[in-house]
């Protein structure tokens, strides 16, 4: 169960870099837009390299590497762990809401309720799948400064994993810098950090984020993307036989 | 009827053959009525304990249409929960005011979140809402040991087991902060006021992690609209049949075009009863075993009693009783013995229950308390073992008529004039 509750930690912490909002034309002030241009740009179609640490309140750490396959804004993900070595093989595959966890010992692929908890990460599959802002969200403006635009999302739905979200988005850049997540009775539930902006492989963004939470004190969450390279994978290596099949790196 | 008094006859004639059968038929019946009163027992603890607070039960369930269908088929919660009732305080107002119906509830559904106290969390208590209007529906099955149960209140309150006292050392009036995500995957965080602690009526080791909050803090943590529910649960009035008040309901939603469902809840298969159905296969495997050693000593007791009944069998053919009439009797002989007995036996295992449940005894040790399906330690009864024990002696019965009585009985007229047999 850690291992699922870390690669789901892995997955949303993924998530929340390549939802990072680096659209070209931030500059215009329609904040649905904004959102909208920027997740065609940065849920890229693409193959990624992520490593992830995670401190647990009481200090232990963990430290993993998975290798990502993404398309759809994010609709639909192939994880492949490539560390520690014990963790090879323990794939996932997400489509839409649905969640499938392929177990190497067994060779055996079963479906995960999507709201499946995992502990005090406070993540969820569902987390990953349904933190696409634009058909979950609706966004408004509520601040505009010299460096950043300020969101607002409020969820249109009550399966979106949060109820209100306040983004930061870098005026010129385009990508998220800062993340505020909120419970409907107004409490924070989660903070997300984007930093050390880089070019590595399919255009300049955050590639690092990092995850707090007052209701975790002492836990961090930390996501490292190391490469990334566009992508175009057919529809038909996101299915559950592909998860053994491993379709996606075929000539 | 001169059958059953010669029978009366043999039997009192031959008391001490006839005691010996009765004694050991009857420990048998004395020591299976044990075994199986003890899993009903089990049985009627898990019902009024754990189930009662797990998945609670009614007579009736209702749900929105294909609800049932999709839960069969594994649909995802996300699809399940659009076949919610919507409006159903009305709904339920509608049946609780029919005839039949002795009280209706909207059960809720579990919640697993975390809890803030003391500037300490705890992870994975499951919690369910409760209306104090159907208080009911969780009071018959525990007791308050600290505090007292939700009032009517608006105030975000919430109850927890008794065995978290000691380690969240929080007392009734604490705030706490409820923490996790709602049925819909949504994170949410909700205050709430620790009205109390409970201790269920039948306690079980991993009931420690259940509580229940009122529905103040219920609707804002569950996620569903205020007049949303999942399911209705209906008791029905003494004497009304089930599958009478499921055709009734029926009629009475589709008059008002309510896309309802109605079930009897002995249909809903309920996974939790897995492990005392097992362990009453186990008894009742148990008790055969001991019928069948029983129906080889009878038997064999049997046999020797008629072989040295020679003489009275050929009397009896002398005087024109037919193998019909033979059989008749010696079976007739047989059975009273033995359904004698086990009634007996029944009546001193009824008494030994009566006993053990006068001493109302409890357990605090888990381990015991998953054996005999709660704290406290009750043998139960029901018409299934009642049945099962006379069967048993009917079967007996048949059995040795048919491996000794034909043998035995087979003694020709001729034997009636020998001094000895």
């Amino acid at each position: 169960m850690i291992r699922t509750k870390c690669l789901t930690a892995a997955v949303l912490l993924f998530a929340c870099l390549s939802s990072g909002l680096s659209g070209q034309d931030a500059g215009t002030a329609d904040p649905v837009e904004i959102i909208r241009r920027a997740e065609r740009i940065m849920y890229p179609d693409a193959k990624a390299v992520a490593r992830l640490h995670f401190v647990s309140p009481d200090g232990r750490t963990e430290d993993y590497e998975a290798l990502y396959y993404a398309r759809d804004r994010n609709q639909k993900i192939i994880v492949r762990m490539i560390a520690p070595p014990a963790e090879a093989g323990n794939d996932l595959l997400m489509i839409e809401q649905n969640v499938w966890a392929y177990e190497r010992r067994i060779n055996r692929v079963m479906k995960v309720p999507s709201n499946q908890s995992f502990g005090g990460t406070g993540f969820s599959y569902g987390d990953v799948v349904r933190l696409n802002f634009s058909d979950n969200y609706t966004a408004a403006l509520t601040a505009a400064g010299n460096e950043t635009f300020t969101l607002e999302l409020i969820a249109k739905e009550r399966a979106a994993p949060y109820y209100r979200i306040l983004l930061d988005v870098s005026r010129e850049g385009g990508w998220p810098m800062k993340g505020v997540c909120f419970a409907r009775n107004g409490s924070v539930v989660k903070e997300i950090r984007y930093s050390e902006i880089r070019d590595i492989g399919a255009g300049k963004k955050p590639v690092v984020v990092t995850v707090t939470s007052p209701l975790d004190p002492g836990a961090v969450n930390t996501l490292t993307l190391v490469t990334e390279e566009p992508r175009n994978l057919p529809d038909r290596v996101f299915n559950r036989r592909n998860l053994e099949a491993r379709l996606e790196e075929a000539p | 009827m001169i059958v059953v008094k010669l029978a009366l006859r043999n039997i009192l004639a031959h008391r001490q053959r006839s005691l010996i059968t009765a004694v050991v038929v009857g420990l048998a019946a004395f020591v299976v009525f044990l075994f199986l009163s003890f899993s009903d027992g089990e049985m009627e603890n898990a019902e009024k304990g754990f189930l009662a607070i797990l998945s609670p039960s009614a007579d009736l369930a209702v749900y929105g249409r294909g609800l049932k269908t999709a839960e069969d088929e594994g649909e995802d919660w996300q699809r399940m929960s659009a076949l919610s009732i919507k409006g159903y305080p009305s709904i339920l107002a509608g049946i609780q005011s029919l005839p039949f119906v002795k009280r209706a509830c909207a059960p809720t559904t579990a919640l697993s979140l975390s809890v803030f106290a003391g500037g300490r969390k705890y992870r994975d208590f499951l919690f369910r809402g409760v209306d104090p209007a159907q208080g009911w529906v969780v009071t018959d099955f525990i007791r308050m040991t600290d505090g007292a149960f939700f009032d009517v209140s608006d105030t975000p309150q919430v109850i927890l087991h008794r065995g978290t006292a000691s380690t969240m050392k929080i007392r009734p009036g604490d705030k706490v902060r409820i923490v996790g995500k709602d049925l819909f995957g949504q994170v949410v965080v909700q205050d709430a006021v620790l009205a109390g602690f409970y201790v269920p009526r039948q306690d079980m080791p991993y009931l420690v992690d259940h509580g229940f909050m009122n529905m103040a803090a219920y609707r804002l943590i569950s996620g569903f609209a205020p007049d949303e529910t999942m399911s209705l649960f209906v008791d029905l009035t003494q004497g009304e049949s089930r599958s009478s008040a499921v055709q009734k309901l029926t009629g009475w939603a589709e008059d008002r075009g309510l896309d309802l469902e109605f079930w009897d809840f002995k249909d809903i298969p309920r996974s939790a009863f897995g492990i005392y159905e097992l362990l009453r296969i186990v008894f009742m495997a148990a008790s055969l075993l001991i019928l069948g050693v029983t129906s080889l000593g009878i038997m064999s007791v049997v046999s020797v009693n008629l072989f040295d009944r020679k003489r009275e069998i050929g009397t009896y053919s002398c005087l024109g009783g037919g193998a019909g009439f033979l059989i008749a009797l010696y079976v007739l002989e047989i059975l009273v013995v033995n359904l004698g007995a086990t009634l007996a036996g029944v009546a001193a295992g009824l008494g030994v229950r009566e006993l053990i449940n006068a001493l109302a005894l409890t357990t605090e040790d888990s381990g015991f308390q998953l054996l005999v399906g709660g704290s406290g330690i009750s043998l139960g009864l029901s018409p299934g073992t009642l049945v099962f024990i006379v069967c048993a002696a009917l079967g007996i019965t048949a059995l040795t008529a048919v491996t000794t009585l034909r043998a035995r009985l087979s003694v020709p007229p001729l034997a009636a004039l020998r001094e000895a047999d």
